[in-house]
């Protein structure tokens, strides 16, 4: 005999949950993906609190999980060479290896943790300038809290070849964030098979003005509601929803629950939006109390403690003030795709280096807002193909708008197969980041050789994704069961990157 | 062979009692606490599954919803174009992500809604109007959902769910709320009800 009983949506929802060893209301909830419906409930810890007070106690509360996480995929066939290389690289360089990545040479390199980069390339000089505001002592101690490694071999497809064979991961549920979703930057070409359908909100065009576009009512409030009366109007629909889920016989039927939960929680989180500064004050960094300072800055000093000029510019203050929501727990991963990497036939100084610097910028921001944050923090780094090179030559650019002569890849074919690398780059405020390591090995001319147990780019990203979640603290079962149960990451152990 | 049928017959009820109490059953119909994972309606013979509206289901069916509100033109439009990639892209109820999505588009096709067409007046007072904004909520639900709001055996339900939040508009101490803001608020309940919460 069946016997029923009148249920909140909280029952409902474990009730038909089969893990009810452990606390069922929240984690019940973020399990189904369901914390989207709070995307909104959150951020300022004033909103938070008012949202709080709004929030039915059947709703999943917000998670405030520290831990950044992110990617940026260059797509196309970049040097990648000339950005992060090993120990190993470093140690046996030579000059055919220096050209073929397109590095001035050993003698200008240093660490990065057990990262090098070529302190004259593009990459490297705009790491190690670091962002505005810091002074080149404050930059060092971020970068000494980093350490990297990465997978080489399985990112040897150039051009269009590989930019559609799953090479873009995705973060949430696995990291729990109050918004519970991840926010996708220019993302145009597939993701990986696992993170299809994960939870996300998108841009084409990383500024501030945009992300907050995604976080805020269309139109803007103003005479049109109040979160009093769009509370009051969640209140209505989820009491019609109690109408409509007997008349339609919701409880019977598998994901009803789900459904009106859903619906009926993220309802609540909208009211959050009829404040039109909501979604400013989140990707806005003058409006993020952490990072105002930093934001006003305009200069920083070099190695040799001279004020240089240091600016930010419109998506590098996005990208900042979004890492940072990565990092204090609000939002769940960022990932940045940056299109027109196929390197090679590039000129070095109008194209090859302005690109690199921009991404290099994009990891400075990263390390800055996890800085600012003090919480862990993951960047997973990678593109489809790569670009050989033959040497490097001189350049003058600007970084931060600071005039710079640096020493630029000079690409000359594509090849993939040369040297190629999915790398990740570990942050821990504590100082102890990972002991990072790299897979596959180099020759003498800086080729990669693949390790045959890490066969393909799908395991590769994977490992990458693994070793992040692992780093920050997130879910890694619930990844890998999500990757093995579309046949990757069929053995994690050897994918992990430390 | 005979001769030993008591033994196996006992042997055989001991060995089912005991895997009885070693593990759980892969289904309890009298608990429902540790159904298995499966496939949504999988568990419930004869029971369809819920499903989750995916992103175009949203959008048509608050055209449907909503007279005089057009996904090509006004808010609405411009809301499509902001929300749509963040709809539900499933109909897996269990995997659909972007439902909170929903109330947002339906506040733009709301703004775009006309007092007037539901005939609700632009002023006076909401307990003056109460009558009206039920109304109007009602025709909403109603025209979402084939005149079930009014016709079913529930109509008296959700009368009174709306009532329910028209009174609250009214005595809202917080904001003083307006005949337009009421009216939007109701919109959104009865149309994020009629587009999302009935399991299809």
């Amino acid at each position: 005999m069946l016997i029923r009983l009148k249920r909140t949506h909280k029952d409902a929802i474990c009730h038909s949950h089969h893990s009810h060893d452990h606390d069922p209301s929240r984690r019940a909830f973020l399990r189904r993906g369901l914390t989207t419906g709070i995307a909104t409930v959150v951020f300022p810890r004033i909103l938070i609190k008012d949202a709080m007070a709004a929030l039915p106690a059947s709703c999943p509360q917000p998670v405030l999980a520290k831990g950044a996480l992110a990617q940026i995929f260059s797509e196309g066939g970049p040097t990648m060479g000339a950005r992060f290389i090993g120990d190993d690289q470093a140690s046996t360089m030579n000059a055919t290896m220096a050209a073929n990545y397109g590095i001035s040479g050993q003698a200008n390199l240093v660490s990065i943790g057990n990262l090098r980069v070529d302190k004259t390339s593009p990459f490297g000089a705009t790491l190690l300038q670091g962002p505005p505001g810091y002074t080149n002592a404050q930059w060092m101690a971020v970068l000494a809290k980093v350490s990297g490694g990465g997978h080489r071999g399985q990112f040897n497809q150039d051009d269009g070849a590989g930019v559609d064979t799953g090479l873009l991961g995705g973060a949430s549920p696995f990291k729990s964030s109050q918004m519970g979703k991840d926010l996708r930057i220019a993302n145009k070409n597939k993701l990986a098979t696992w993170a299809n359908g994960l939870p996300s909100s998108a841009v084409s065009t990383a500024t501030p003005a945009n992300m907050a576009k995604v976080f805020s009512l269309t139109p803007a409030a103003g005479t049109l509601t109040n979160s009093s009366a769009m509370n009051a109007a969640a209140d209505g629909a989820s009491a019609l929803g109690q109408v409509l889920s007997r008349v339609f016989g919701l409880s019977n039927r598998k994901g009803g629950a789900e459904v009106l939960a859903a619906t009926s929680c993220g309802f609540y989180g909208a009211a959050a939006l009829a404040d039109p500064n909501y979604g400013l004050n989140l990707f806005t960094p003058a409006n993020v109390p952490a990072l105002a300072t930093m934001a006003a800055a305009t200069s920083s000093t070099d190695a040799g403690g001279n004020t240089i000029t240091n600016t930010f510019s419109t998506q590098e203050l996005a990208l900042l003030a979004a890492f940072y929501q990565s990092g204090a727990g609000v939002a769940g991963g960022v990932f940045i795709e940056y299109g027109g990497r196929d390197y090679h036939g590039q000129d070095p100084q109008n194209s090859i280096a302005p690109k690199d610097i921009e991404e290099a910028r994009a990891i400075v921001m990263f390390l800055a807002a996890c800085d600012k944050a003090q919480s862990k923090g993951a960047l997973i780094y990678l593109s489809n193909g790569q670009a050989i090179a033959d040497g490097a030559q001189q350049t003058n650019n600007t970084i931060g708008g600071n005039a710079v002569t640096l020493n630029s890849p000079v690409a000359d074919g594509d090849a993939g197969g040369s040297y190629n690398a999915g790398l990740i780059v570990f942050y821990d405020p504590a100082g102890s980041p990972p002991a990072g390591k790299f897979t596959g090995t180099v020759d003498t001319n800086g080729n990669v050789k693949i390790n045959p147990k890490i066969a393909s780019s799908k395991d590769a990203v994977a490992g990458l994704y693994l070793s992040a979640l692992q780093h920050i603290g997130a879910d890694v079962g619930k990844a890998t069961a999500a990757m093995q149960k579309l046949g990757v990451a069929s053995s994690p152990s050897d994918l992990m990157l430390f | 062979m005979k001769r030993n049928s008591p033994l196996l017959l006992a042997a055989l009820l001991a060995s089912l009692a005991i895997a009885a109490c070693a593990s759980p059953p892969a289904s309890s119909p009298g608990g429902s606490d540790t159904p298995p994972e499966s496939e949504p309606g999988t568990d419930l013979p004869g029971v369809a599954s819920a499903s989750a509206p995916t992103a175009d289901a949203v959008i048509g069916r608050i055209r449907n919803t909503l007279t005089g509100v057009d996904p090509l033109a006004g808010n609405f439009a411009k809301a499509i174009a902001q929300v749509k990639p963040n709809l539900p892209q499933t109909a897996n109820p269990v995997q659909a992500t972007g439902l909170d999505q929903v109330p947002l588009l339906v506040y733009a096709a709301c703004t775009d809604a006309k007092l007037a067409t539901y005939s609700v007046p632009t002023t006076g007072t909401i307990t003056a109007n109460s009558a009206a904004l039920v109304a109007a909520g009602m025709k909403m639900l109603d025209t979402g959902l084939a005149s079930l709001a009014t016709n079913g055996g529930s109509a008296g339900d959700f009368q009174a769910a709306l009532q329910a939040l028209v009174n609250t508009l009214a005595a809202d101490k917080t904001t003083t709320q307006t005949m337009t803001t009421s009216f939007i608020a109701v919109c959104m309940a009865s149309t994020t009800a009629a587009v999302a919460m009935v399991g299809f």
